[in-house]
């Protein structure tokens, strides 16, 4: 808590707009986490089995083995479903920040080394060009900028949890 | 924690982006409601029914409460397709353990008690598969005088479908009969006959018309969502030995009146309907690769095509087919083993130091593996054309063109807009639909566990249906439903089964019509009024000399 305490004083001690653009940071990563745990939980039939099947690069083994067992993958969808909307959830709400930047920053590197866009590795680009540095892993570098700046001690329900 | 302590303004801090989750849900709420919008606007364009294909009321089938007594079945012809209906009927060695798409599904309460095989294997896997009670017949006609057989599974080489169909009426057994029906356009007459008299219950072997996708295929259709349907393509493509019919040889074959060696084959039986040759390995295991025993791609693989054509399409027979090809690729194929003696598979890489097999002749085919036919329906103003080829893979579907849309099957049904529709041009227009990006699309579930299948003919086969498909989201073999509604219609005492008689009636026609047109070298025309085959400058039924010998 004192840490904590300490976190939350230094925080306010940060001018109105950078407390707004950090605490806008983190409720946007969390919209897009929850949007995309939301559509993946309603969509009939959505799988990680392809995704997972896809995977390229040094990894590509742990991957494919994932998908390769029934039970695994149904506990993988479930977890990844699940995971991604209370992470958004959570995020928006500024509750357990540290906590779910620390599981989405987990999620985030396994989406990136699952596809890595390094060099001489075929990877499945989407839309955009990218060499090494991808989507995923400015989102990353987002959530980590999340974690040492927890805003939720300052503008969000972690507040409440920290005695003045 | 929160308490005395707390201060109001610390209250509105602690809250000052909860209300961002009610924004996303407004979002959300918004989104979905366009989306529907936009959705149920597409689906509105169904509103007015075409006209109304009765398959789709064969397709809905459900068994009347009719009684559940045990069915005993006899096999005939049981080597690699057969084995795999006896799988989905729950017949197998229990070492096997219980085939993928049975999981769950409900026991067709049925009894294995009567098996013919020319192959003694065989025979002994079937009668391991009926827990030893099965009774072995060496011929069809003996095992439908004495068993006690209700129905008869039917999954021998073409060139013995008609004959033992045929037996097994006359007999009043039930039939479910691989495709194609028939070796000749003689014989499906005559099937269709002896069939519609005794009225057993007749279910052709074309499981795929339970493939689900086509409950879609044919809401798309019978809505006029494609406008007028000009020309529908289909294809085979395979590039493997296997998926050209080179099956293995396994090392136990061999005549029954062989001076030595295993005598487990019994090649006269085999051959006692057909062109007498001698004994050739290659003739019995690998006989799709030959017109004296099998069909060719038109009777094994464009059936699979054109059946469930006709049946989105509700078609009947073509007025006229026009084909071509030949032997292209699969030339010849020397058989291999190891220096040890051991087979190797034809789609093995070679290892080195091997040798050819002493027991099995060169393999040079008669069929084709490159075909191609054109059919015309001149009252539908439609034509369809299927081309194959046993030497490349590249993926190609069935693909409906309309006037106004396109449906493609490849992995589901997908329906375009066609850039110059005219019914769509408003929404082409506005961007709401766009020509490359499906307007309507249907998916199976990804199912737990395709991963499972990997060799290049069976991912053929998953994506065409042929293997399995989805019941409330769960992976079920289509060869199994297929079982189910012929089991299903035998007890309710109903001959409309999903694939009947009048169906298998003009499969079988349609295919041979092509193969004709091969062999003869001529277009095939239909005469629906009075029910004949006639070929152009030859006004005769005559059978291709290649064809020949049913006796």
């Amino acid at each position: 808590m004192n840490n904590e305490n300490a976190l939350s004083r230094i925080l306010g001690k940060f001018s109105g707009a950078q407390k707004f653009i950090l605490a806008s940071l983190r409720v946007i990563v969390g919209w897009h986490f929850l949007y995309e745990g939301y559509v993946k939980i309603v969509t009939e039939g959505w799988s990680s089995i392809g995704y997972l099947d896809a995977s390229s690069g040094p990894f590509a083994g742990i991957f494919h083995a994932m998908a390769g067992s029934s039970w695994m993958a149904s506990a993988i969808d479930i977890i990844i479903s699940w995971g991604l909307t209370l992470i958004g959830i959570a995020l928006i709400l500024g509750l357990f920040t540290r906590l779910v930047s620390v599981a989405a920053a987990f999620f985030l590197l396994l989406f990136y080394l699952s596809n890595p866009p390094w060099i001489g590795i075929h990877f499945i680009a989407g839309e955009g060009n990218y060499m090494i540095v991808n989507k995923n892993l400015v989102e990353l570098a987002a959530v980590m900028v999340l974690l040492v700046f927890p805003t939720g001690v300052i503008w969000g329900l972690d507040r409440i949890f920290i005695k003045e | 924690m929160a308490g005395n302590g707390m201060k109001r303004r610390d209250f509105l801090k602690a809250a000052a982006t909860t209300p961002m989750l009610g924004a996303f849900g407004a979002a959300l709420y918004s989104k979905e409601s366009h989306d529907k919008a936009a959705r149920e606007e597409i689906l509105q364009i169904g509103k007015e029914v075409s006209g109304t294909n009765p398959n789709i009321l064969k397709r809905n089938y459900k068994r009347i409460g009719s009684a559940d007594d045990t069915i005993n079945i006899g096999i005939v012809g049981c080597g690699g397709r057969g084995k795999s209906l006896m799988r989905s009927c729950g017949f197998y060695p229990p070492e096997e353990g219980e085939p993928r798409g049975l999981e769950g599904t409900e026991p067709l309460n049925l009894k294995l008690t009567a098996v013919c095989d020319l192959f003694q294997p065989s025979i002994d896997w079937a009668v391991k598969a009926s827990g030893g009670t099965a009774k072995v017949y060496r011929t069809y006609q003996e095992m439908f005088d004495k068993s006690d057989i209700d129905a008869v599974v039917i999954a021998t080489s073409d060139h013995y479908h008609a004959p033992v169909a045929i037996a097994a009426a006359r007999a009043g057994k039930h039939i479910y009969v691989e495709k194609c029906m028939t070796k000749t356009i003689k014989e499906a007459f005559e099937v269709r006959q002896v069939v519609k008299k005794a009225g057993v219950v007749l279910q052709l072997g074309h499981q795929n018309r339970n493939s689900n996708r086509y409950d879609s295929a044919m809401e798309v259709i019978n809505k006029n969502m494609l406008g007028d349907v000009s020309l529908i393509q289909c294809y085979t493509n395979r590039n493997t030995r296997n998926g050209a019919w080179v099956y293995d040889i396994p090392k136990e074959h061999g005549p029954m009146n062989a001076p030595s060696g295993p005598r487990n084959v019994d090649w006269e039986q085999y051959v006692i309907n057909t062109i007498k040759r001698p004994y050739d390995p290659n003739r019995f295991f690998r006989w799709r690769c030959f017109w004296d025993y099998g069909t060719g791609l038109s009777g094994d693989l464009l059936t699979h095509e054109l059946d469930v054509i006709n049946m989105v399409m509700n078609l009947g027979i073509p007025t006229t087919a026009v084909a071509s090809g030949g032997v292209y690729h699969h030339k010849k194929y020397v058989s291999l083993m190891t220096a040890e003696g051991e087979p190797l598979d034809s789609d093995e890489p070679v290892p080195e130091g091997a040798i050819p097999r002493p027991d099995v002749p060169v393999l040079r085919r008669d069929v084709p593996d490159v075909f191609q036919v054109v059919y015309e329906w001149p009252d539908r103003d439609l034509t369809v054309v299927y081309n194959a080829t046993l030497a490349n893979n590249w993926g190609r579907a069935q693909i409906y063109l309309g006037s106004e849309a396109t449906m493609d099957l490849t992995d589901g049904v997908d329906v375009f807009a066609d850039p110059r529709s005219k019914r769509y041009a408003d929404w082409l227009k506005s961007g709401k639909v766009r020509p490359d990006e499906a307007m309507l699309s249907y998916r199976n579930v990804a199912g737990k566990g395709v991963e499972a299948i990997t060799a290049a003919t069976a991912q053929w086969t998953v994506a065409k249906g042929l293997l399995y498909t989805y019941r409330g989201g769960r992976m079920v073999s289509t060869s199994y439903l297929h079982l189910k509604n012929w089991i299903d219609h035998i007890r309710d005492n109903n001959t409309d089964t999903i694939c009947n008689i009048d169906d298998g009636f003009q499969e079988a026609i349609t295919a041979h019509m092509a193969t004709y047109s091969y062999l003869k070298g001529t277009r095939v025309r239909w005469d629906a009024e009075n029910e004949r085959v006639l070929f152009d400058g030859q006004q005769s039924e005559e059978t291709p000399k290649e064809l020949v010998a049913i006796g």
